[in-house]
C-alpha cells in the first residue's frame, strides 16, 4: 500500500535496499532527513538503505509530504477531514499515518489541518503466534479473562491483540469478537488484516458509542479495543463489564508499578483480571510478565514474542 | 445544372457548418463543465465520495469532458504532473488562458476541507458561467456568420464554374 503514497524513489529503497517486513515506523519531517525505525532502531534513510550518517540521509521536503497526505486520502483531504482532525490516517492495509501541521479553530473546535510538516507512517505486522506464548494465562476453567494489554507507545500492542483474536478464532472457541476499532488499527480499513472469522468489526467509532451500539446490536462475548486513555473509554470499559462482556484492551504505560498510578486507572481496576505487560528491550514486543488480578506476576519468563 | 449548384451550396455549407462547430463545441463544453462541477459540489458536500470516483461517475456525452476527465484521472493514478499539456490532451477548443485557469483548478482540487473546497468549486463555477457567456456570445455571433458564408462560398464557386 506504501507505493501509493510514497515518492517512488523512496519506496524503491525501502524495498529493495532494506528488509520491509522489519520496517517499524518512517518518520518523514519537513527539510529534515527521513527516519526509518528499522527493528526497533532509529536509523536515516539514505539513497543505500539505512545510515547512521547525515552525509546521504534523504532529506524529506514540504511537497513530499503534502504529497503523501493527499494521495493518502485518495487525492481527495475533504473526505477523510474527520480523522485529519484526529491527527491521522488508516490506509487499506492498517498502516497508520499520524499527522502534523497548523491545526485551525473554529467556534472552539479543531475544523482540519493544514500546512502539512510532517508524517509518521506506522507499518501494522502481522506476527502469527506472537501471543501464544501467554495464551494460557489468560484462560482458566471459566473462560476468558478481562485482559489489559499494558506497553509504551509503538511497543506492540495492537499485534499483540489482533494475534490474539487470530489464534482464538482458529481453536473456534465460539466467541463472537466485536473490534471496537476507533483508527482502523486492529482490522485494516476494509478489515483486511487476519483477524480470524468470528469478529464483527464496528470501524471508526469511538468507544463509548461503540461499546452501547455493539453490545446492543452484536451480543458479543469479547469486545476488543485500543489504547484506553479518556474517562469516557473507562466508562465504556465499566459498562461492557456490567454487562458480562470479557474485554480485552490496551493501555500506554511503561509498566504496572505506572499503571497503577494512572489517575482515572482506579476506575477499571477491579474489572481486569490479566495484565500483559509489554516492554522494550532489544526490539519492540518483549513480554515482560503476565499478572493476575491483583497485578502479581503469574508467567514464568520474558518471552519474546516476535521471532524474526 | 440546379444539382449542381447545390452540391456547391451544401458543401460549402457544410464546411461554413465545420468551421461554426468550434464556437458550439466551446458552449457544449463549459456547460458541461458546469454541471461537472454541480455534481463536484453536491458529492463533496453530501457524500464526501472520493474525487475519482465522481468523476467517473460523471455521465456526459460531450467528448471534450470525457477526454478532460480521463486525461486528469490518468495525471492522478499514474502519478504524472499535472501540466497544461497533460490535462489538455487532446483538447483543442479552449484558448490558453482558459487552460491555465483550469489547470490552476485541477491542481488545487481535491486538497482542501469541505467547506473551502466548496467555496473553491462556487468560484470557479463563477469563472465556467464567465466563459460559458463568452463562448455563448461568440457562438451566437460567429456560428450564423460561418454558416452564412459557406454558403455564399458556395453561391460564389457555383456562378465561377457555371
Amino acid at each position: 500500500m506504501l507505493n501509493k503514497i510514497l515518492d517512488d524513489k523512496i519506496y524503491k529503497i525501502l524495498t529493495t535496499k532494506i528488509d520491509y517486513s522489519k520496517i517499524n515506523e518512517i518518520r518523514i519531517r519537513d527539510a529534515r532527513p527521513i527516519t526509518v525505525f528499522y527493528d526497533g532502531q532509529a536509523s536515516f534513510l539514505s539513497h543505500f538503505g539505512l545510515s547512521n550518517s547525515l552525509d546521504n540521509a534523504v532529506i524529506a521536503s514540504k511537497k513530499m509530504i503534502e504529497e503523501i497526505i493527499f494521495k493518502a486520502s485518495e487525492f481527495s483531504i475533504y473526505s477523510v477531514n474527520e480523522e485529519l482532525k484526529q491527527g491521522f490516517l488508516v490506509l487499506d492495509g492498517g498502516e497508520r499515518i499520524g499527522v502534523c501541521g497548523t491545526v485551525v479553530i473554529e467556534n472552539n473546535s479543531i475544523k482540519t489541518i493544514t500546512n502539512f510538516t510532517s508524517v509518521n507512517i506506522r507499518i501494522p505486522h502481522e506476527i502469527k503466534n506472537c501471543s501464544l506464548s501467554v495464551f494460557k494465562y489468560l484462560f482458566d476453567s471459566q473462560g476468558l479473562k478481562n485482559i489489559l494489554v499494558v506497553s509504551p507507545p509503538g511497543q506492540g500492542k495492537t499485534t499483540f491483540i489482533r494475534d490474539f483474536i487470530y489464534q482464538l478464532s482458529i481453536r473456534n472457541l465460539n466467541y463472537n469478537v466485536l473490534i471496537i476499532d476507533e483508527r482502523g488499527e486492529i482490522a485494516g480499513k476494509g478489515n483486511r488484516l487476519q483477524i480470524g472469522n468470528f469478529c464483527d468489526i464496528l470501524s471508526f467509532s469511538d468507544k463509548q458509542n461503540g461499546f452501547l451500539q455493539g453490545i446492543r446490536a452484536m451480543n458479543p462475548h469479547l469486545i476488543v479495543t485500543d489504547e484506553l486513555g479518556a474517562d469516557n473509554d473507562f466508562e465504556a470499559v465499566r459498562y461492557a463489564s456490567n454487562c458480562g462482556v470479557k474485554i480485552l484492551a490496551t493501555i500506554h504505560a511503561d509498566s504496572i508499578f505506572q499503571l497503577k498510578q494512572k489517575s482515572n486507572f482506579s476506575k477499571i481496576a477491579n474489572i481486569f483480571e490479566r495484565y500483559v505487560v509489554l516492554e522494550k528491550e532489544t526490539r519492540p514486543g518483549v513480554i515482560k510478565g503476565v499478572y493476575n488480578e491483583k497485578m502479581e506476576k503469574i508467567s514464568i519468563t520474558n518471552n519474546e514474542i516476535f521471532r524474526k | 445544372m440546379k444539382y449542381l449548384i447545390l452540391i456547391f451550396i451544401v458543401i460549402c455549407g457544410y464546411i461554413g457548418f465545420g468551421f461554426s462547430s468550434y464556437y458550439n463545441s466551446r458552449l457544449k463544453f463549459f456547460k458541461n463543465l458546469e454541471l461537472l462541477f454541480e455534481k463536484l459540489c453536491l458529492e463533496i458536500n453530501y457524500s464526501q465520495h472520493k474525487l475519482v470516483s465522481i468523476m467517473q461517475d460523471f455521465s456526459t456525452k460531450n467528448k471534450d469532458v470525457v477526454k478532460l476527465i480521463s486525461n486528469y484521472v490518468v495525471c492522478l493514478n499514474q502519478n504524472e504532473k499535472l501540466t497544461v499539456e497533460t490535462l489538455f490532451k487532446e483538447i483543442k477548443i479552449l484558448n490558453s488562458e482558459e487552460k491555465n485557469i483550469l489547470n490552476l483548478f485541477f491542481m488545487s482540487l481535491g486538497k482542501l476541507d469541505v467547506s473551502n473546497q466548496i467555496k473553491q468549486l462556487e468560484n470557479q463555477k463563477e469563472q465556467i458561467k464567465i466563459y460559458y457567456q463568452k463562448a455563448d456570445e461568440e457562438a451566437k455571433k460567429y456560428v450564423p456568420l460561418y454558416m452564412k458564408l459557406g454558403i455564399i462560398f458556395g453561391l460564389l464557386l457555383a456562378l465561377i464554374f457555371i
